[in-house]
């Protein structure tokens, strides 16, 4: 069939018109949603200025003006603050210098989904991280000096003669950040409001944890077993009483923080829940996808798997707040932070050892991690990282068969070579960076003859020449030799048993490095079935030594006495710590424990671990925390 | 055809239980425990040392609600009896001292796990003024846990009246037996009192744990962890995630969005170039230009995807030596203020390294089977025929010889169709690209049976699916081939 050829043209010029028209079409309708976004984001501008009753000019920073940009502290916290019964003391350290300037997006990234963000059931660091930023708590410690504690929510806190009663005095001046829910439709007009932060929300907050249903505040329970009450006395004080009083419940205290009763003790309707089934509600509460707080950031966006959106607070009252967004950018492939860096999409990260190696130790001398286009600097964070000797077994029963294992260790060597430098040798039971480490004791030095010396000491020796030392023990030869369980992801740790097992070979001991997956591990670990293992403890700044050292802990199924440590004197200093809230005599008990540890060497303490950071040029007043969250955007800001 | 496709989705039922009980099985036997310490990931395996302490109840609560307390598949705790129990609260107790601590921590779980149906042996331990009072003192600290009710009501979303009278009366029944217990030094006076509390207790609700063939017969199949989750299975309930005690499904469906644009967007990029590939090696067979073509596909097919998905991301998104494209994820960070149209090209600016990675791959062997396809129809009669009456070569191939070619490639496509949605794994995970794929690695880390297993059942699920699809798709497309 033949067509003609003005019928085809006819049709082939509709054809196009059609096309031109839709794509006219398109390209109209995308300009009209571009005005529309436009519009809807210079409202949304226009709503938050209303709401903060602010519409200050570009120049000037917003919100009330004080310190560096905090409100003016009111006369009671002054006159609190020169109380001598006050715990509390003045932290003369700003995070923010005077100069700094406000505004700004400041980019940073999170390495894992978090589970959600009700602060109390949530206790992941990550989680911990934006709590930080968002909430607020009781106190703190000094930003540089963990012996101190300035105050935060409280202004007031009075520990009574007998230690055990806290009473707590609250500033009026917190209120709740607007709940980020979906406002529109009228669902929820009954979160409508200002809601001020009153002591009733700190009796929620213990009344939650101490509710066996809300299985993810156990952790935080077991260190209140010892409570006997608490009760909000009035708006603004709160009050708890311990039955017997112990170091620890200090530190917990001054930890504590409020959660918003107006939200949580209600359904998503606005119906109160019942007692019965408040904890599990309260557990698995409508509100924990999102986080709320009263601190220095509120808590705008979660998207899983892509971003953490908080927007400065500028109604909170003791500033330290500069970045006007902090967009968090979840990556968890550990290989992106150095990529993102290298393309100014991240202001700032930490890198892992493996990277700081690629990156800066066999890196180009053009890469910017080398040239100075990024800045460098580097955290302590509470850890150490040990090999731990099994003493129910025979090898490692006698102390000084342990100091062998140290003095054949050869820690300076892995430390400098397999971890890059990115540590300090460490000699006893704490970081390096505790307040309370004993820096005279020197790490055990590495010598293959002292080590041969105090194996024949403790009686092992090869009597049938085999090559491997032996001891006849109960009428039955023992040969020393023993299997080193490691965390088998880690390369470092294979490359850390193979070279101990040629040294131990120089010296007639046999070992095997045995390396395991992490659930594997923690079973074998728990079970006791293993003869010596390689792992880390990650701590906080008071010191607590009955979980891990205390004798009555060394027979308990999935102790973290693991290696079976008994020690009378031990125990007693462990006992007097617990106790004992006199800061010169805790350095003193803590000092003679560490000396302890040192001479019975149930662990081979290796290392504290630094870790690298790098940030941008524009990025200005980086310095780290010396508790964690350590990266705390706080002090940081942006441009000048 | 009909009856051919009742048969083969009858047929499906059984595959499917089979497919969802053997991935069960494997999840629950895998060491690690859901609600366990996580992988630390930190390189040395680091510990928090203040959150490693006993949380005993609340684990207890945290396995009642996943049912992870009942036996995985066969539940024969009703014929629990004093011996049993004995020996467990022996374990515990260790007065030889000679038990290993890997028994105990078995002990623990045991005597745990065992909930109500441990009540007989216990009552039968304290009753007995022979035993030691230790033994008698652990067994009246067990009885106040392991006679309690499971308040079930309360994991529920919705509450009716009669639900919340419920959870009342159960929370009654509990906190009366709580502090019910003695200690191995308490006089004699109170270990009677509270063994006569137990006894009276015991006699009151003695229905609750005197069986019957039938309740046997119930409990041995039903009260075990696998019929429960089928039970809610069946009513298309996959659970809630042990980690942040969300609906799985919900989550599982808001991961579709990324999984779905990258495998479609692949699969046509596959397409749209594997055919005409095929067509033109098929037409070149044996020249020079087709066996280096062979020989490329066959590199590139046998290039790990991670390694070129690494290779690629330093190479062109780090600006060293080019910044071509975003270094990871689906979308930019902020999209809330983009139009429709800067939405799409952003999110093709984003997913375009990924499509390749996904798809290079699959070019060989769908060229190849392409070219196989069209080698085999085009020595047949019709298109010599067709060549014949003149028609000029293209038309002979495309439009005789090609129809018929593709036929076996077309009914590939159904094949795919579980990818579709499973996403790949590695691909999401280097790219940042929150999908299926990196759902089910993220959960298979922190062990959320619930999770994987959804997303593992709904794979198997489409694999079936379109493998039904596929075989139906024959008989569509080529009439030679029926069901009848």
């Amino acid at each position: 069939m033949q067509r003609g050829f003005l019928r085809s043209l006819i049709g082939f010029s509709i054809l196009v018109g059609f096309f031109l028209l839709t794509l006219l079409n398109v390209w109209q309708t995308n300009s009209a949603e571009r005005d529309l976004k436009e519009m809807l984001q210079r409202m949304d501008t226009l709503e938050k200025a209303l709401e903060n009753g602010n519409f200050a000019s570009e120049s000037g920073p917003s919100g009330p003006s004080g310190g560096i940009w905090g409100a003016a502290e009111p006369d009671y916290v002054t006159t609190a603050l020169s109380d001598p019964n006050n715990q509390f003391s003045r932290d003369n350290t700003n995070w923010l210098p005077s100069g700094a300037k406000q505004g700004g997006t400041l980019n940073l990234k999170f390495g894992s989904d978090p589970k959600g963000f009700n602060w109390l059931t949530e206790n992941g660091a990550d989680v911990s991280e934006i709590q930080a930023y968002v909430n607020i708590s009781v106190g703190a410690y000094h930003l540089k000096d963990v012996t101190k504690y300035r105050p935060v929510l409280a202004y007031h806190w009075n520990i009574s003669d007998d230690k055990r009663t806290h009473t707590i005095k609250l500033r009026k001046d917190f209120y709740w950040h607007k709940p980020n829910v979906n406002w529109a439709g009228g669902k929820f007009d009954w979160l409508k409001g200002t809601h001020q932060v009153t002591a009733r929300d700190l009796e929620f907050m213990v009344e939650m944890m101490m509710n066996d249903q809300v299985a993810g505040a156990a952790p935080l329970r077991s260190y209140f077993d010892e409570l006997e009450s608490f009760e909000a006395i009035d708006d603004f004080t709160f009050r708890i009483t311990f039955k017997k009083p112990k170091y620890m419940q200090k530190v917990m205290v001054l930890g504590l923080y409020p959660m918003p009763e107006f939200l949580y003790a209600y359904d998503e309707v606005g119906e109160r829940y019942e007692p019965e089934v408040i904890g599990k509600r309260f557990e698995d509460h409508w509100y924990n996808p999102n986080g709320i707080g009263a601190g220095p950031y509120t808590f705008t966006r979660f998207e899983p798997g892509v971003a953490i959106e908080l927007e400065r607070n500028s109604k909170y009252p003791l500033g330290g707040n500069a970045p006007e967004r902090i967009v968090y950018s979840i990556l968890k492939d550990q290989n992106q932070p150095p990529r993102k860096l290298r393309t100014g999409e991240l202001h700032l990260s930490a890198i892992q050892p493996g990277q700081y190696r690629a990156e800066v130790l066999e890196g180009d001398a053009d890469s910017p991690f080398k040239n100075g286009k990024l800045n460098a600097g580097e955290y302590w964070s509470y850890n150490y990282f040990y090999v731990a000797w099994n003493a129910d077994k025979p090898q490692f029963s006698d102390k000084r068969a342990r100091q062998a294992m140290s003095h054949a260790f050869n820690a300076d060597l892995l430390l400098n070579d397999v971890f890059l430098g990115l540590g300090e040798r460490c000699t006893g039971p704490m970081p390096t960076v505790q307040p309370y480490y004993d820096r005279s004791l020197d790490p055990y030095a590495f010598d293959l003859e002292k080590a041969k010396a105090l194996l024949e000491e403790a009686g092992w020796s090869d009597t049938d020449g085999d090559g491997i030392r032996d001891k006849t023990i109960d009428g039955e030869k023992v040969q020393f030799s023993f299997k080193l369980v490691v965390y088998g992801s880690s390369n470092e740790y294979k490359t850390v048993g193979n070279i101990f097992k040629e040294d131990l070979a120089k010296i007639g001991v046999r070992m095997d490095v045995a390396p395991m997956e992490w659930a594997n591990l923690l079973k074998k670990v728990d079970a006791r079935e293993f003869d010596a293992v390689t792992l880390a403890w990650v701590s906080g700044p008071p010191v607590d030594f009955r979980q891990i050292w205390h004798s009555s802990q060394a027979d308990l199924p999935k102790g973290s006495n693991r290696v079976g440590f008994r020690n009378a004197e031990a125990d007693k200093i462990i006992e007097a710590l617990e106790t004992e809230f006199d800061e010169a005599k805790r350095k003193k008990l803590a000092h003679a424990f560490h000396q302890l540890l040192y001479e019975e060497q149930p662990y081979t303490f290796f290392y504290t671990r630094k870790t690298k950071v790098f940030w941008q040029q524009e990025l200005n007043n980086v310095w780290f925390q010396l508790v964690r969250p350590h990266i705390n955007p706080r002090p940081f800001y942006l441009g000048g | 055809m009909f009856t051919y496709t009742l048969k083969r989705v009858l047929l499906m039922i059984p595959t499917f239980a089979a497919i969802s009980l053997v991935i069960f099985v494997v999840l629950n036997f895998a060491p690690g425990t859901p609600g366990g310490q996580a992988q630390t990931g930190d390189g040395g395996g680091a510990q928090d040392a203040s959150t490693t302490g006993e949380q005993r109840e609340s684990y207890r609560i945290f396995k009642e609600q996943f049912n992870l307390d009942k036996p995985v598949l066969f539940n024969t705790r009703y014929d629990l009896g004093r011996a049993e129990v004995e020996d467990t609260l022996r374990a515990i107790i260790n007065e030889s001292g000679d038990v290993t601590p890997a028994r105990r921590i078995e002990a623990q779980e045991e005597i745990e796990n065992w909930g109500r149906y441990a009540v007989p042996g216990l009552m039968a331990i304290i009753q007995d003024d022979q035993a030691s009072q230790h033994l008698r003192s652990l067994a009246s600290q067990r009885l106040t846990f392991n006679g309690q009710i499971q308040n079930k009501k309360i994991y529920e979303k919705e509450l009716s009246d009669e639900d919340r009278a419920e959870v009342k009366r159960i929370a009654k029944a509990n906190n009366q037996i709580r502090s019910w217990s003695f200690s191995k030094l308490d006089d004699a006076e109170k270990v009677d009192n509270v063994t006569a509390q137990w006894s009276g207790w015991d006699t009151e609700n003695a229905s609750d744990w005197t069986y019957g063939t039938s309740d046997k017969l119930g409990i041995f199949l039903f009260d075990t962890r696998f019929a429960k989750y089928w039970g809610n299975l069946a009513r298309l309930n996959f659970g809630v995630s042990h980690v942040d005690k969300r609906p799985v499904l919900k989550k599982v469906f808001s991961k579709l969005k990324y999984s779905i644009t990258l495998s479609f967007s692949s699969v046509l990029l596959i397409y749209a170039i594997s055919l005409p590939l095929g067509i033109w090696s098929s037409i070149k067979q044996n020249t020079l230009a087709d066996r280096v073509v062979t020989t490329v596909l066959f590199m590139l097919y046998s290039l790990p995807s991670f390694f070129v998905a690494v290779f690629m991301l330093n190479l062109l998104t780090r600006g060293t030596p080019y910044q071509w494209f975003p270094t990871s994820g689906f979308e930019s960070l902020d999209t809330r203020h983009m139009t429709v149209l800067e939405y799409i090209k952003d999110v093709g600016w984003h997913v375009t390294l990924p499509i390749i990675c996904g798809s290079y791959a699959a070019l060989a062997a769908l060229s190849r089977y392409a070219r196989t396809g069209l080698l085999d129809v085009i020595r047949s009669d019709y298109v010599r025929t067709a060549r014949a009456k003149g028609l000029p070569e293209g038309v002979v191939i495309l439009k005789h010889a090609a129809r018929n070619g593709m036929i076996p490639i077309l009914t590939l496509l159904a094949s795919l169709l579980p990818t579709l949605i499973g996403g790949s794994v590695v691909i999401e995970v280097v790219f940042g690209i929150p999908g299926m794929g990196s759902y089910l690695f993220e959960s298979i880390n922190v062990r959320d049976y619930n999770a994987v297993m959804a997303v593992l059942l709904i794979s198997s699920a489409l694999t079936l699916i379109g493998m039904l699809i596929s075989d139906l798709s024959y008989a569509l497309v080529d009439p030679r081939i029926t069901f009848e």
